[in-house]
């Protein structure tokens, strides 16, 4: 694809079909990838606009969570740990993600993200040692847990594509 | 405080080890890019407000499996996405179907282009062009949001919505379109001064 080309679909044209010879474009090409992220005058007035505002500050409903947690590491010292043991040693066993790794990002979590009940939540370290033995059960048939198929499996869920429940 | 200078990385790596103020800093860099990629497709603003609780909760948990902490940014509306989406799974919601069927009515404008922009404040034009946003297509709301309004290169955008940067540019393209026919000439007259 010549650089005139991709810039008329990038200004304007929506051809479906030339997305990816688009796309394969402007990855090689600094100059269309430059046009590009310059923007017109619709660009420059969307960007002027940014995004609505937040009309209320989420932290503290944040920060008390976190303080529960302590440390990104206080779920591993708690009781609630015993209970998963084995799904526990595979989650240190997964390799650390990057966003361009989709794959291997967070799993859904099901009952840890979302509380029943705002006021009475239920120990989220207790919810995180269920989710975690949810998915070492899922591994192992729902018998004997065994850290590296868990870890397969875990690394293995599909990115928030399938509701496992 | 030398903190509000440090990068995304930095910030990360004092998270890791437990620096609540850290994770602080980062959260208030990137909630409003969450909240609004989130209420780009979800108009029920305390199911949106609980996500990006969940999402930042979710992020704290899992600092440790960022390889690299400069992509906190992609990460953090990418698990945002994630969860929203487990959530509608989880209640069924047809939250992004309502809206494309132009059910909304919360916060779209009756014609953007109706009043020229000399007749309007800074906050009266954002709204009718964030109204004018809510009228796409859901797929387009959120590639539009992340690109232009959040200021995500395209790369970043294909990373967060997980799809391939064609069909990112595809959407695009295809919002552009039916933004120019929306804001029509509101758009050039209000652009020119400032080009
Ligand atoms: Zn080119």
């Amino acid at each position: 694809m010549r650089c005139d080309e991709a810039r008329r679909w990038l200004d304007g044209s929506a051809d479906e079909d030339m997305a990816e010879d688009v796309a394969a474009h402007v990855e090689r090409c600094a100059d269309c990838a430059h046009h590009y992220a310059e923007g017109d005058r619709l660009a420059g007035l969307l960007r002027s606009v940014g995004p609505a505002p937040m009309e209320r500050d989420l932290w503290d409903g944040i920060q008390g969570q976190l303080r529960r947690r302590r440390s990104p590491w206080a779920w591993l010292l708690a009781p609630a740990a015993g209970l998963a043991a084995g799904a526990l040693l595979a989650m240190l066993l997964l390799p650390p993600v990057t966003p361009s790794d989709p794959g291997a990002l967070p799993e859904p979590v099901e009952s840890a993200a979302f509380p029943a009940q705002a006021g009475d939540d239920p120990s989220a370290l207790e919810e995180d040692a269920q989710v975690l033995a949810w998915h070492a059960s899922a591994a192992a048939g729902g018998g004997l847990v065994d850290p590296w198929s868990a870890a397969i499996a875990v690394s293995a869920l599909p990115s928030g594509e399938e509701d496992p429940s | 405080m030398s903190g509000l200078s440090a990068t995304d990385g930095e910030l990360v790596a004092r998270a890791r080890k437990g620096d609540v103020d850290a994770f602080r800093q980062l959260y208030e860099r990137h909630v409003g890019g969450v909240y609004a990629l989130l209420r780009s497709s979800l108009r029920d603003r305390d199911l949106v407000e609980d996500i990006v609780q969940t999402a930042f909760i979710r992020a704290w948990d899992r600092l440790a499996r960022l390889r690299d902490g400069d992509a906190f940014k992609v990460w953090i509306r990418q698990t945002a996405r994630r969860a929203m989406i487990d959530e509608i799974r989880k209640r069924r919601l047809r939250e992004a179907d309502s809206l494309d069927e132009n059910e909304e009515s919360g916060h779209a404008p009756a014609d953007p282009a109706a009043a020229p922009p000399d007749a309007l404040t800074r906050s009266e034009m954002a709204e009718r062009v964030r109204g004018a946003v809510a009228e796409l297509p859901a797929h387009q709301r959120e590639v539009v949001t992340l690109h232009y309004l959040d200021g995500m290169e395209v790369k970043s955008v294909a990373q967060v919505l997980e799809v391939p940067l064609g069909t990112v540019l595809s959407r695009l393209a295809r919002a552009r379109n039916a933004l120019k026919r929306k804001l029509g000439g509101f758009m050039d007259d209000w652009t020119e001064g400032g080009a």
